[in-house]
């Protein structure tokens, strides 16, 4: 994906006049189109934590800058998701039995994990489906967006979301995440953290080719002998359990999901209502029943 | 001693058996799941609606011995009065409060909260229309009023589990049977106390003594599911420190194993019934609301302590591969 599109050399000029039609195939090797699905296939093993996504998208999508003190959490200042970041690169030191000193590490990236986490514009997506405003919805490109001029802020997609992607920002009294860039991937271009990635970590495209992808990414590193590598969120993969079929946003790891602050097997919230209100609805009977046997008739 | 371990000597599994907690690493302690923003106001009207819901289906029940039909228009009147008090509380909830009504753009039955949004402006014009029709002296109009008001009521009183459990916070999620059950006998109780409480002001004793052994049979299921519930989701993981399930337990028993207490301690002691009846229904009453407001904020609790999250998030406490899907996929 990272050969030059025999179309760059019409634009060699830094100075523009327009935006490069359909400039997503000269920077990302792909055409965006209505209804094909479109997500991101995040390899974190070669991502340098260099934050460059996370630059972008506040560039991008002009969100504020949050909070500027040190974490103390390894190199990972921005420390989690929220409304106002949504590209977020965490930071693990594994330091193995021996504490963060061992000097004995397996070859392969094993003591310094980075991953760029960004929302996983799940299908089907809990945030959406919990929306009672019809706020969120799918996009033309399968995925998932806050409208902004809907959302009144009941704040149920929050709870809903089962890696607590979505946000509120008290100041303007709306949820937010992720749009995969929907205003730019309208304009024929591949979303900011992707394009800006300068390893690739970050991978845009249609989501059955990057799916494609990741099998053979993570089969390779196996054969490698890097036992450790999984794939999160492709169909079949941790991430993509309970009613979830697979996230539009998919990860290769080198370490349980757990360790990256992710869980290994989230749940579609949506089939829980069933079992609660069926229940429900059965013990309120069967205490009808009583109280009509009580109450009924005048003894 | 400098020799490193092999890293394949396997530690023992970070998940833990049934009812353990999560042994492995965390992400810095930064829980994976957020929560929600609710606070007493969602907490207020998950009881007075529950309770409001069931009374009605209640007094729609005891049609035959309300004589002169002071339970229904009391029922009206708690219908009204809950649907308005709750549905400012859960406007005030909002962040952006003056665009309520986009809860009505849309009906998605995927949202439990979308859900409750209909069942409750069904509810509420039931109950405003029986009250309206009590008022102009419309009887028919009034007693035609029960039914739709009765059948969103029960709708009042269980949808609130749902709509708890139909998110990734650990301690709602995990259960949601149980929580279904304890909401609708907890609402059952409180609706049950509440038209019993106003017999006694009117004098109607002998209804009173009736409405009271269904409350506490409600409340004795009520327990009941209170004790299913809190053990369920102790097994799914789910690990309240002492304080916190000290609470709950106190939530409890002030909301159920007291009021349940005093109404058998007044059956056994008839010179004291009508005062053990009137006190043990108001801890019914109020009981209910302080434990939907302990169950809002253990939730809230259990969503900001990540072992809770990744212990709850683990294969076993998926549903079972295969089931029946009741609800058709949206989004």
């Amino acid at each position: 994906m990272t050969e030059v599109h025999a179309r760059a050399r019409d634009y060699s000029s830094t100075e523009l006049e327009h935006v490069i039609p359909d400039e997503a195939e000269l920077t990302a090797g792909v055409r965006i189109e209505p209804g094909r699905s479109y997500g991101f296939f995040t390899d974190t093993t070669l991502c340098i934590g260099c934050k460059a996504c996370e630059v972008a998208c506040k560039e991008w999508n002009s969100l504020p800058a949050d909070d500027l003190r040190l974490s103390g959490m390894s190199y990972d200042n921005t420390r989690r998701l929220s409304a106002t970041t949504w590209r977020h690169v965490a930071f693990v030191e594994k330091g193995g039995r021996a504490g963060p000193r061992a000097d004995l590490h397996q070859p392969f990236q094993d003591g310094w994990l980075m991953m760029s986490d960004v929302c996983k514009h799940c299908s089907p997506a809990p945030c959406l489906e919990a929306c009672p405003t019809g706020a969120i919805f799918r996009t033309e490109f399968d995925t998932v967006v806050v409208q902004q001029d809907i959302c009144n802020g009941c704040g149920y997609c929050v709870p809903a979301c089962p890696f607590g992607v979505v946000a509120m920002d008290d100041d303007d009294g709306k949820a937010h995440k992720c749009t995969l860039c929907y205003d730019r991937m309208k304009g024929g271009l591949e979303p900011a953290c992707a394009k800006s990635c300068p390893t690739d970590s970050i991978l845009f495209g249609p989501v059955e080719e990057l799916q494609a992808h990741a099998e053979k990414r993570v089969q390779e590193l196996r054969e490698r002998g890097v036992a450790g590598a999984r794939l999160y969120g492709t169909p079949g993969a941790e991430g993509a359990t309970g009613g979830i079929r697979h996230l539009n946003a998919s990860f290769l790891l080198l370490d349980r999901p757990e360790v990256y602050n992710l869980p290994a097997a989230p749940s579609r919230p949506a089939e829980r209502i069933a079992p609660a209100l069926g229940t429900g609805l059965a013990a309120v009977a069967g205490l009808a029943l009583a109280a009509f046997a009580l109450l009924g008739s005048r003894r | 001693m400098n020799a490193v371990p092999p890293a394949s000597s396997a530690p023992r599994a970070p998940e833990g058996r049934s009812g353990e907690p999560w042994r492995g690493e965390t992400y810095y302690d930064v829980p994976p799941v957020r929560r929600s923003h609710w606070d007493w106001k969602v907490g207020t009207y998950i009881g007075l609606g529950g309770m409001a819901g069931a009374a009605q289906l209640v007094a729609l029940l005891a049609r035959g011995r309300d004589r002169d039909g002071a339970l229904r228009r009391q029922a009206h009147w708690m219908g009204s009065l809950a649907s308005a008090i709750g549905g400012v509380l859960l406007i005030a909830d909002l962040k952006t409060p003056h665009r309520f009504a986009n809860m009505l753009r849309i009906f998605r039955p995927t949202s439990a909260m979308s859900l409750g949004t209909w069942i409750l402006s069904a509810f509420g014009l039931a109950s405003a229309a029986g009250t309206l029709a009590d008022l102009l002296g419309t009887r028919r109009l009034a007693k035609a009023a029960q039914l739709p008001a009765a059948a969103a009521g029960a709708g009042m009183s269980v949808y609130t589990a749902a709509l708890l459990s139909s998110t990734s916070t650990p301690f709602w999620a995990a259960e949601p049977r149980e929580m279904g059950a304890r909401f609708g006998s907890a609402a059952f109780a409180a609706g049950t106390a509440a038209l019993s409480l106003g017999a006694r002001r009117r004098g109607d004793d002998a209804l009173a003594d009736r409405l009271d052994e269904v409350a506490m049979l409600a409340a004795a299921a009520g327990l009941l599911a209170s004790g299913l519930s809190e053990s369920r989701a102790r097994a799914a993981g789910v690990q309240r420190p002492a304080g916190e399930l000290a609470r709950g337990l106190g939530a409890v028993a002030v909301a159920e194993a007291l009021p349940l207490a005093g109404y058998a301690a007044g059956a056994a002691a008839p010179g004291a019934r009508r005062e053990l009846s009137q006190l043990s229904s108001l801890a019914l009453v109020l009981g209910n609301i302080v434990m939907r407001n302990e169950i809002i904020h253990a939730g809230n609790a259990s969503a900001d302590r990540p072992r809770d999250a990744f212990r709850f998030a683990q294969p076993r406490n998926l549903p079972q591969a295969g089931a029946p899907r009741r609800f058709p996929r949206r989004g």
